[in-house]
């Protein structure tokens, strides 16, 4: 039997009047990773601020593990949102040192100053982002912006992580860095991975499968063995 | 007679007269502290109407919007009407002192605090909220960094503040009444010296308090050029 990861029923979801994404239906299960396909604007973002419980659900609900994660007003309530972590495709890093940046959710969750260092500084090693703990998050490149968000989502340990276009504009290196991290994480933690991406090619290795998001619609689950366009099965 | 009043002015300046330092002194404490406590309400309730989604939002704002003019007068009845013998606040027996003009000051700048606050909030970064929110803090936690980086544009709401009540003259006028040594601040120094011939008086408070206002908003340009000079 498959472990109960990302549930979604009836989910819809509007942006100023104008349906974003309609999903009757939606399961995935834990520690398996999800890439979530589609067009310039065909909604990815938006569809996974909203499972995350970061924009309001017109209705629908949202469950993890059997229990509720999302429906209705956002935020969704903090206790539901620390189960989760979302890396934005332009994230907004905290002013101040890289290090209180990704230590920021673990002093949400009240976690001690000494663990959390610990922590911080354990996911910045794998992310080879050690060197820059001391630095001011404004004197960071583009590159280095997203490996410091993506550090402060990994080092929750969430159960279902949200990642939005977290490859792009990385070097091969960083990138092979970004992929086995989050590897090691599904297969430490079990955590649930959706991750919006153009890059298909480059997460091959690592999604378990495709969804395709068309016209509001998102498309039958794929295994990621047919991420080539031809065999995508479109939205119906 | 104003190159004779200027360097007259600058001489009493020089030697620490009391009747200048004295309502220097007087100005500088009560608007320190009323600019401190409205900004202890002014800040928060800037948050609250600049993040927050609640019916009539928009009423308050418009009204805080509406109160930036208040007259120094009209905040100087008002007050006097609560707190003279016969008003309802009689019984404090605070009319014709500091305390009053505090009173009175917190009621210009709280408006003009708490509406320049909520403009900048509202024009903050709103990553900065979902930032927060997707790190699984709460509501408070993402005002407080909205505010944390906001921090220059608060700093100006301040300043604008303080210097509303520093250079405001009616209100500690009807709730000070000017008393020598007591409740004589600069800006009714001013008026009082200049009425009875003094100019050389006013004019060294007069600079003074083009020092103070000048301080302050320098004081603001140097946190945003070092805030926005690392961001």
């Amino acid at each position: 039997m498959i472990s109960p990861g990302l549930s979604v029923r009836e989910l819809h979801l509007e942006r100023a009047g104008r349906t974003i994404a309609v999903v009757p239906v939606l399961d995935i299960p834990a520690a398996s990773v999800t890439a979530i396909a589609g067009a310039n604007g065909s909604g990815k973002s938006s569809l996974m601020m909203a499972l995350a419980g970061l924009l309001d659900l017109r209705r629908g609900r949202v469950l993890l593990g059997g229990q509720l994660l999302h429906s209705g007003r956002a935020p969704a309530p903090s206790a539901n949102r620390r189960r989760t972590a979302f890396v934005f495709q332009e994230p907004y890093l905290l002013n101040g040192r890289v290090s209180a940046h990704i230590q920021a959710g673990l002093k949400y969750r009240r976690i001690g100053r000494a663990e959390r260092r610990h922590r911080a500084e354990r996911v910045a090693e794998r992310l080879g982002l050690s060197r820059l703990l001391d630095q001011r998050v404004d004197r960071l490149s583009g590159g280095e912006r997203k490996l410091v968000a993506l550090s402060a989502a990994l080092v929750l340990e969430p159960e279902l992580l949200f990642l939005d276009e977290v490859t792009a504009n990385l070097d091969d290196l960083a990138r092979r860095r970004v992929l086995d991290s989050v590897q090691a994480l599904v297969e430490s933690r079990g955590t649930s991975v959706l991750m919006a991406t153009h890059d298909l090619e480059g997460i091959a290795n690592l999604a378990d499968r495709v969804l395709l998001l068309e016209g509001g619609r998102l498309g039958a689950t794929v295994p990621c063995a047919a991420t080539e366009p031809r065999n995508r099965i479109p939205a119906s | 007679m104003i190159l004779d009043g200027t360097i007259q002015g600058l001489r009493l300046l020089a030697s620490m007269d009391s009747q200048v330092w004295g309502p220097v002194w007087v100005s500088l404490s009560v608007s320190l502290v009323s600019t401190t406590l409205a900004s202890a309400m002014g800040i928060p309730l800037g948050l609250v109407v600049g993040l927050g989604r609640f019916p009539g939002r928009r009423l308050v704002l418009g009204i805080l919007n509406t109160l930036l003019a208040l007259p120094t007068v009209l905040v100087g009845l008002l007050v006097y009407a609560l707190i003279s013998r016969q008003g309802p606040l009689g019984s404090l027996d605070i009319l014709y002192t500091r305390r009053a003009m505090v009173l009175g000051q917190v009621l210009l700048a709280l408006p003009i605090i708490a509406a320049f606050c909520a403009g900048a909030i509202q024009r903050a970064d709103p990553r900065i909220q979902q930032t927060v929110f997707a790190l699984g803090g709460g509501r408070v936690r993402a005002a407080m960094a909205v505010a944390a980086e906001s921090r220059p544009a608060l700093a100006a709401a301040v300043a604008a503040g303080f210097g509303r009540v520093f250079a405001e003259v009616g209100i500690s006028m009807m709730l000070g009444g000017n008393i020598r040594g007591y409740t004589r601040n600069i800006t009714t120094g001013i008026a009082f010296e200049t009425g009875r011939g003094e100019f050389a008086l006013g004019v060294a408070m007069g600079v003074v308090l083009l020092a103070v206002a000048l301080t302050a908003n320098m004081m603001v340009t140097l946190l945003q050029a070092r805030v926005g000079g690392a961001t």
